[in-house]
């Protein structure tokens, strides 16, 4: 089964996230900050993770940027969630190397059909 | 003078202590993480903080912007490096630090730093003596080139501080529209996402009765959505905090990304739409992601307000400028409302049919981004027989929007 980490400070949000996710077939693990998900991420190594851009201990383009500059953790696809319509995230996001980035509200079925193409 | 020190390293910290004292600062208050410092920053109100890039919990540039955000101008920020390779000064700037410095044994750096960010006496007896004695004051016998360098040193300083207030106040615009977008989406966001959740049957059986109501609900939390969007996007254009992103555009390309994102929307209502344009390549200097926000207004309100026929969208090539016009078959706006209809929150009232009803804000929306680009926007109807709205953007070259 393949391991989906949510990071995202918003307990409701993540807690439907997970359902959405592991009714559909995945496992999910929630993280609530940046350093855990940091570190969850180099101690697991999930399959996909799901990133929110604003976060306490360290925002989600430092997240970011450290999970693509690392060797160990740069082939892991990120996809950006987030509740901001700032042009300069989304530009930042993309050049650091985010592999998806929407936006909040989501949409499940776009963000399975998202997640899907990353790790089926 | 008040400072608050944040700062992970203990042999900094004591190094930096121990100079502040040296310079007669007792007022020292101590964080060793991003959070941590926040919280003291609000707390203990500093009038500095000296902050290490790198910090266990936090990037030094994201604690920055929350203090900046947090305490409004009232503070100042100096970033502290250990590296000179890792001065960051761009991003310390974006981050909205007043200064930035690099560690070292001897402090002289952060010295200069907080002097640069509080300017010493010595260059403040300046501003003193020429206070008194303004060019037409009539206590001021003697009007010598010295006394007139002071005046203008003065007046450029009393400017420097304008202007940094001024962008304080900015920020703080910004800012508050970032949050307040923020805080809307989030709860919209759980709603949404309950309800669709409920719906698509994850947590048991649904009724098809409570599946009608939940619909319901989860298309009204949508229009909460758009009008968010438009409401939020509205205020940053009336707060001039949005800066145009110029990039040369083919009008052709843009207007048929803009139709084919309607397409299939104007084909369920049973309408047509075309697009027309006289050359494959039609060059404009412009903001892309604004310019096709303000086609998809106009198309939308034409797929709104529009039963049967069509929605054409037309360019053309005039020698200064490309003309956009996205026209239909609906319902038409009376004569007397044709101007008025670009009023911010107007919504021509009492109409026949039964339109979703929106913000009233997309055409002051569009109003604003044309003008930003130095074109114009107008609109031309027959009551009841169809609606034009035209747009132009001056052509590259031509007077518009300054080239970078
Ligand atoms: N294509 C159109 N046909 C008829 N009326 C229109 C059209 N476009 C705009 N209007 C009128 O102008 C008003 C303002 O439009 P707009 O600023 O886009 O706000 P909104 O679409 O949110 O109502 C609309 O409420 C409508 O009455
Ligand atoms: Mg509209």
């Amino acid at each position: 089964m393949k391991k989906i980490l949510i990071i995202e400070d918003n307990i409701d949000i993540a807690g439907l996230l997970n359902d959405l996710f592991k009714q559909n077939g995945y496992a999910a693990v929630m993280c609530h900050d940046g350093y855990q998900g940091i570190e969850f991420t180099h101690r697991e190594k999930p399959d996909l993770i799901l990133l929110d851009m604003m976060l306490p201990a360290g925002g989600g383009l430092y997240v970011l940027e450290k999970l693509k500059v690392s060797t160990l953790t740069k082939a892991i696809p990120v996809v950006v969630l987030t509740a901001s319509r700032d042009m300069q995230h989304k530009q930042a996001a993309i050049d650091m190397g985010v592999d998806a980035y929407l936006e909040k509200p989501f949409d499940a079925d776009q963000l399975l059909a998202t997640v899907q193409g990353f790790v089926g | 003078m008040k400072i608050l020190v944040i700062e992970d390293n203990e042999q900094d910290q004591k190094i930096i202590q121990r100079f502040l004292r040296s310079r007669g600062v007792d007022d020292i208050t101590l964080a060793s993480s991003g959070q941590e410092g926040i919280r003291k920053a609000c707390d203990a109100r500093p009038d500095l903080v000296l902050l290490d890039t790198v910090l266990p919990d936090m990037d030094g540039f994201e604690i920055c912007r929350r203090i900046k955000a947090e305490m409004a101008s009232g503070v100042r920020v100096i970033m502290m490096t250990g590296h000179v390779a890792a001065v960051e000064p761009e991003k310390a700037r974006d981050a909205g630090a007043d200064e930035y410095c690099v560690k070292t044994a001897d402090g002289r750096s952060l010295l200069e730093a907080v002097s640069r960010v509080f300017p010493s006496p010595a260059d403040g007896a300046d501003v003193s003596t020429a206070a008194g004695s303004m060019p037409g004051d009539a206590s001021s016998g003697d009007w010598g080139p010295g006394k007139a360098r002071d005046a203008i040193k003065m007046l450029s300083m009393e400017l420097e501080r304008k202007n940094k207030e001024l962008k304080a106040l900015d920020q703080l615009k910004s800012n508050f529209i970032a949050n307040v977008s923020h805080e809307l989406r989030t709860p919209l966001t759980i709603i949404k996402g309950a309800v669709s959740q409920v719906i698509s049957g994850i947590y048991g059986l649904v009724t098809e009765e409570q599946r009608k109501k939940l619909l319901m609900a989860l298309r009204n939390a949508e229009r909460l959505n758009l009008m968010i969007d438009d409401l939020l996007d509205f205020a940053k254009l009336e707060a001039k905090q949005v800066h145009l992103d110029l990039t040369e555009v083919n009008m052709v390309e843009l207007a048929r990304e803009a139709h084919s994102s309607f397409y299939s929307l104007a084909v369920e209502k049973g309408l047509d739409l075309n697009l027309e344009y006289p050359a494959p390549l039609m060059r404009v200097y412009a903001d892309r992601n604004l310019l096709i926000q303000v086609l998809t207004n106009l198309i939308g309100n034409s797929l709104k307000f529009t039963e049967k026929g069509d929605i054409k969208i037309v360019l053309k090539e005039e020698p200064y400028f490309i003309e956009c016009r996205v026209a239909d078959t609906g319902c038409g706006i009376p004569e007397d409302e044709l101007s008025r209809v670009f009023d911010r929150f107007h919504q021509v009232g009492a109409r026949v049919g039964d339109h979703p009803k929106g913000t009233g804000l997309g055409l002051s929306i569009c109003k604003e981004i044309i003008g930003l680009h130095k074109g114009s926007i107008w609109a031309e109807s027959a009551f009841q027989k169809g609606t034009a709205v035209i747009f132009t953007i001056p052509k590259k070259g031509h007077p518009g929007p300054e080239a970078q």
